[in-house]
């Protein structure tokens, strides 16, 4: 016999605690394809959706699609496990794909919904991992409702201190009072095939991309391998106020000797008159 | 016949100016060795915790984890452990975190028992921290070895006492009767040639 629903509720996580060396992710809530409001709980497991039938995670742009994975057995959840939500989060088709990314944590110390009877003479540093159980988070319909929306319930797949798992370790209990508890996550991506959706949250696969036929390039012939002159850039907006560059393309002709310099050659060889420097005689 | 539970002859000096750690997490415990020696209440060496010093979660007797208030009870001393062991090595069973820095005022931390936060304390969990170690232990290690827990050893700074932490280290995982060992991390380099080494923790080795 399946399991019911409501095999055990998480309430609100009481005094969270500050996370620590947090790595996130970022991921598309995924909506099924209807217009529903999706709403994600904080510090929740979530995991890649799948194309139907196949093994292949969703993705559109790159971007992985995530859910709660509520009906995800004990191996599936192994092997389809990204990270933990970090804060609450409501996802909508309509919304488009820019307004439905979740950011989800895959490392670090964190937050984790946990039933405090799931975490009861727990020890400290067991290994987190999954079960079959499933788990309802705040029965009264979620952390988040929009006005006129049906509230929709939280359904998700927990992550525990089962002593079998690779994902992190337990590190203690929130509170004593409120459930939830801290985890320390490694940082173990599961990897997964991809298949694009149709580019938005949609819920089937994007139909089968024709691959481009490649356009031949022509071989040049002999005289287009032939240079061709280039025409030289001047700049007109660049004055040449002593008319000593060059109009050919930068480059400059020999200064004609002007006047001053050959008062200062005679000045040097005792012939001149002036007192004055070289370099001051010839203005330049 | 099994030889009998012996702690290792080296001992580990303490570590003169630690490099930073790196990418660290910390988390609050309670010094508190429950259940590690018979009376733990009236066991003062018991209740040390040098820097840089593995730690590992306390049980009661019916080898449930204790806390207060959430807060987990764990303790450095492995003295008390050798009751548990029949032969071989004296050593935890695995270890949850890192002393960052020591409690040594073990008459007021045992005096104080009953005390709400007088026996907290930070330890690292996750991230690359400094380990008090042997320089002996040192060389058997080159960068990226895992590091296990060989057996206990004194710390030079309390050879007067019956403190044993656990700080000899070995890469092999498997000890003298076939069990695994608790991991400490990856060895990463030597702190310098008296002793220590960075290692990037990870307990699931």
């Amino acid at each position: 016999m399946a399991a019911r629903l409501a095999d055990f509720v998480c309430d609100t996580i009481g005094s969270p605690v500050q996370h620590q060396q947090m790595v996130v992710v970022s991921a598309i809530v995924h909506t099924g394809g209807t217009d529903q409001i999706v709403s994600i709980p904080p510090f929740v497991p979530l995991f890649y959706k799948l194309v139907d039938g196949t093994t292949d995670a969703m993705q559109t742009d790159g971007v992985v699609h995530v859910y709660t994975g509520r009906e995800l057995t004990g191996n599936q959840a192994k092997a389809r496990f990204v990270g933990i939500s970090i804060d609450a989060f409501t996802a909508q088709l309509s919304r488009g794909d820019d307004h439905n990314r979740i950011s989800v944590a895959i490392s670090g110390m964190l937050n984790l919904a946990v039933p405090q009877p799931k975490i009861d003479g727990q020890p400290l540093g067991r290994t987190l991992g999954f079960n079959d159980d499933k788990m309802r988070y705040e029965p009264d319909g979620g952390p988040t409702t929009v006005a006129g929306q049906r509230a929709y319930p939280v359904n998700c797949k927990p992550l525990l201190p089962v002593g079998a798992g690779t994902y992190g370790l337990y590190m203690g209990r929130n509170s004593v009072d409120f459930d939830g508890a801290m985890a320390l996550l490694k940082a173990k991506p599961v990897a997964a095939a991809y298949t694009a959706t149709a580019g938005s949250l949609g819920g089937g696969a994007a139909a089968a991309v024709p691959v481009p036929v490649p356009v031949p390039v022509p071989v040049p012939t002999a005289a287009a391998m032939e240079p061709t002159p280039q025409p030289i850039f001047t700049n007109p907006a660049l004055s040449d106020s002593d008319a000593e560059g060059g109009a050919v393309g930068g480059i400059k002709r020999a200064r004609k000797p002007s006047g001053k310099t050959k008062i200062a050659k005679k000045k040097r060889a005792g012939t001149g008159t002036g007192t004055g420097t070289d370099r001051g005689d010839r203005g330049d | 016949m099994a030889a009998r539970p012996t702690p290792s002859s080296t001992i580990v000096p303490e570590v003169i100016g630690p490099p930073s750690p790196q990418g660290v997490v910390v988390l609050q415990a309670n010094n508190c060795p429950h259940n590690i020696v018979a009376d733990h209440a009236k066991q003062k060496d018991a209740w040390y915790v040098p820097a840089h010093c593995p730690v590992f979660a306390t049980q009661d007797a019916n080898g449930n984890a204790t806390d207060r208030d959430g807060v987990f009870h764990v303790g450095a001393d492995c003295k008390g452990l050798a009751s548990k062991v029949t032969a071989g090595e004296i050593i935890p069973e695995k270890i949850v975190g890192i002393s960052i820095d020591g409690l040594y005022d073990v008459e007021m931390q045992r005096a104080h028992m009953r005390s709400e936060g007088a026996n907290r304390f930070s330890i690292a969990v996750a991230g690359l921290v400094t380990v008090a170690s042997s320089p002996e232990d040192n060389a058997k290690f080159v960068y990226g070895d895992r590091v296990y827990v060989e057996n206990s050893a004194k710390v030079e700074r309390l050879t007067e006492t019956q403190f044993l932490g656990a700080l000899a280290f070995s890469p092999v995982k498997t000890d003298s009767d076939g069990g695994d060992r608790p991991s400490v991390g990856t060895y990463v380099s030597s702190v310098g040639p008296e002793g220590g080494f960075k290692c990037l923790l990870n307990f699931d080795l």
